[in-house]
């Protein structure tokens, strides 16, 4: 589903985010990615939703390659990232119709999903209003129902969970399971290893732009915990 | 105590003054002092309507010993700029703020806070009174002389003013905001309307002061029982200026006192004001019903214009332009009979071309209406929407473009036409003055989005300091205006030769051409300019 191969990325300053990068994302499996502050998930993230240029390697989402068939690559993918910021000048329901115009999601389809993703996160009601009145949380909750009633193919998720109730949480973790089911996959980063651990079928460890450690969870876990093997991990980059 | 506000003042002084450029590339860590030159433009503006109007006031009413009237008029109309200039900016500076939250959690007095809010008005309001007011009182110096002191005097009364706009605008802006959070959706009508109703009002006050000073020696009686009545507080100024220091210790106590009062009132209430006036003021119950499908065109349009009209200092910074063309136009058809001999005076008695005059006066008033110049900047941080979405930079500058074409071509269509029929310009001259100003408003909309994709501004505290203050909005107004002696040259060199007909072929030949060349670099160059920008 995301094939990630020898991708580098280096900001204008000269600043190397990302260095030879290769990841393997199957179809059904939710993938994790894992690092410390300014390991390089985030700019990972943004050249895989083709939010963000890079020079160096290629990305390749459902056989199209993000920067030479953009448009064909973005038509199955949905991004949210870490502070989703929207336009505050529209309603909730405008700015999920905006979204759905965007992605040519016929009328009846889009009814269907607002309608089932806006009461599993309790926004319905909610959606009148200005996103300007909207808490984190809730915007968290708006831009997560738009990326859901694309149907996307890859999910892209940069720290999910972060903003969200313990309800909310709990929903998309059903979600991202039946979008796997059906044969999309997720890519998504977190600070929280107990959920990474629980939920991800693949794990991939980042440190200084840099892949340390990658494979199934059992594999990579082995006896020990997740926080275990990353702590052990960041010990002997400080050691 | 004075370090923290020092730093407080810096910061929102910065924050309003100043414009930085953010992307990739070569353009990264690029600063542009854009606010200084905005204020430099006022500053401009003011001087030259001050100089021109002072002087031929001064010139009337001396010989009637009412020169000092000249101080008046311009305090007056320095304060009614000053207000209509920063009523605009009170909602995005003082209400507005992104980082309101940040300066609420500050340790420091409410009053100094709102202090420092409001000096960075105080600021513009400042270059408004002082280079109006300034001019009048050296004009009536000329005329009628002082004491060495009347310049300090002159410069205090200047100062002071600038507190009188501000307070005006605060309490306008105060109550815009509280409407609109009030009143959602049709909380922006309400401010467009009651911002239309403030233009209309100077418009007014334009109309009467325009004839009034051409006559003035007539008037003169009228304005001296109006600044002894309602403008008392400028002929306080202007007696103060001439050398009455009671006058002038009561003006500038009726300046201060309420500034100070509103600061403190406002920074008092400043949480309170903010939870009225915060868009969670309002909410509604919504229930789901059956949603229509629109396609990417539409809906990318559609998003153009709903915030076009949802940002009133957007609507009103570039939409006075065309509103000011419909008024034009119908004033021309009104008075179409002056106007067609003012046609056949100029171009026979004075060799000057009406139809080229006429295309003049309308590319400065499409050139004002520079909405694309700023809208790449106002999608902020809001930017990864549309590069995560399968919508290609093309369409995306062409949804950019058709908001603009839909304020500007309709508004061309209708106008030039009716304003060359009303003066009696001939119908092949017309016909490629329209054909010319409509490529004109085709040139313009590209031509901002290529300014404004060099000089972005996504990181802005609020829409005030993009649509006012950034490089790129006065860039995108100014720089396209350059037609304008382009079009002279052309008649000087070629008019003889090619006539005035002629000479609008030529401009017609030369927009095309810059239209397909503004159109060319944007597809090629601006979709990975684009992508820098993230």
């Amino acid at each position: 589903m995301l094939r990630i191969s020898h991708y580098s990325k280096t900001y204008p300053g000269g600043k190397q985010a990302v260095q030879d990068l290769n990841l393997h994302v199957k179809p059904g499996e939710i993938f994790g990615f894992i690092g410390h502050n300014g390991a390089g998930k985030t700019t990972t993230l943004r050249s895989v939703a083709g939010i963000l240029d890079f020079e160096e390697g290629t990305i390749t989402i459902d056989g199209h390659d993000i920067l030479r068939e953009p448009l064909a690559a973005k038509k199955v993918t949905a991004f949210l990232p870490d502070n989703p910021d929207l336009y505050p000048f529209m309603t909730g329901i405008s700015y999920l119709n905006f979204i759905a115009d965007l992605y040519d999601i016929p009328g009846e389809a889009r009814t269907a999903g607002i309608g089932r993703y806006g009461e599993a996160f309790g926004l319905t009601g909610d959606l009148g209003s200005s996103i300007g009145s909207y808490s984190h949380g809730m915007r968290q909750k708006l831009a997560l129902i738009s990326a859901l009633i694309r149907s996307p193919r890859l999910l892209i998720l940069d720290e999910p969970f972060v903003g969200l109730d313990p309800v909310a949480a709990h929903r998309l973790k059903e979600f991202l399971g039946e979008l796997c089911e059906a044969g999309g996959a997720v890519f998504f980063s977190t600070h929280v290893l107990e959920v990474a651990e629980k939920l991800c079928h693949s794990i991939a460890i980042i440190r200084d732009g840099r892949l340390v450690k990658a494979g199934p969870t059992r594999e990579v876990v082995g006896d020990s915990s997740l926080e275990e093997v990353f702590l052990e991990l960041e010990g002997e980059d400080h050691g | 105590m004075g370090k923290k506000f020092r730093a407080l003042l810096l910061v929102n002084l910065r924050s309003m003054l100043l414009t930085s450029t953010r992307g990739g590339g070569g353009w990264r860590g690029k600063r542009a002092l854009s606010g200084g030159g905005l204020l430099a433009l006022i500053a401009f503006l003011a001087l030259y309507v001050s100089v021109t109007y002072s002087s031929l006031m001064v010139s009337q009413l001396a010989p009637l010993g009412l020169e000092y009237l000249a101080v008046v008029i311009m305090g007056m109309l320095s304060v009614v700029m000053g207000t209509m200039y920063t009523v605009f900016a009170v909602q995005g500076v003082v209400f507005g703020g992104k980082d309101n939250d940040l300066m609420l959690s500050l340790p420091i007095s409410p009053f100094q806070l709102m202090l420092a809010r409001v000096m960075a008005l105080v600021v513009e309001n400042l270059v408004c009174t002082l280079f109006m007011v300034v001019p009048a009182g050296v004009c009536c110096y000329l005329a009628a002389g002082g004491d060495g002191l009347y310049f300090l005097r002159l410069a205090a009364a200047g100062i002071f003013l600038s507190l009188l706009p501000t307070v005006l605008a605060m309490v306008g802006g105060w109550a815009l905001t509280w409407l609109s959070a009030r009143m959602g959706g049709r909380g922006v009508l309400a401010k467009n309307l009651a911002y239309l109703l403030l233009l209309a009002a100077v418009m007014v006050f334009a109309f009467f002061s325009s004839t009034a000073l051409t006559q003035l020696a007539s008037y003169a009686a009228g304005l001296e029982q109006a600044a002894s009545t309602w403008g008392i507080l400028f002929l306080w100024m202007a007696r103060g200026v001439q050398g009455d220091w009671g006058l002038l210790a009561a003006f500038l106590a009726v300046c201060i006192l309420p500034f100070l009062a509103v600061v403190w009132l406002f920074g008092r209430s400043y949480k309170r004001l903010l939870s009225a006036s915060g868009p969670r003021a309002r909410r509604t119950a919504f229930r789901l019903e059956r949603q229509r499908a629109a396609g990417q065109t539409r809906a990318l349009v559609g998003r153009e214009l709903r915030r076009y009209f949802s940002i009133p200092i957007y609507f009103f910074n570039t939409g006075v332009g065309p509103i000011m063309m419909v008024i034009g136009a119908v004033a021309a058809l009104i008075k179409r009979e002056d106007l067609s001999i003012l046609t056949w005076a100029m171009e026979k008695e004075l060799g000057l071309p009406m139809a080229l005059l006429l295309g003049a006066a309308v590319t400065f008033m499409l050139a004002t209406c520079a909405v694309t110049a700023t809208s790449i900047s106002l999608e902020g941080q809001c930017l990864w929407i549309l590069r995560e979405a399968p919508v290609s930079e093309g369409r995306l500058f062409a949804a950019k473009c058709a908001c603009q074409y839909v304020l500007t071509i309709p508004v061309t269509l209708v106008t030039v036409p009716l304003l060359c029929w009303a003066m009696g310009i001939q119908p092949a001259e017309g016909g490629l003055l329209t054909a010319a100003c409509l490529l004109f408003a085709l040139f313009h909309a590209p031509l901002g989005l290529v300014i404004n994709l060099l000089f972005p501004r996504l990181d802005a505290p609020n829409e005030t300091v993009v649509v006012k203050q950034s490089m790129a909005a006065m860039l995108g107004i100014f720089l396209p205006m350059a037609v304008i002696p382009l079009g002279a040259l052309a008649w000087f060199l070629l008019g003889e030769t090619l006539g005035a007909a002629g000479v609008l072929a030529v401009l017609c030949l030369v927009l095309l051409a810059l239209t397909g060349g503004c159109w060319a670099a944007l597809l090629r160059w601006g979709p990975r300019r684009l992508g820098q920008l993230v």
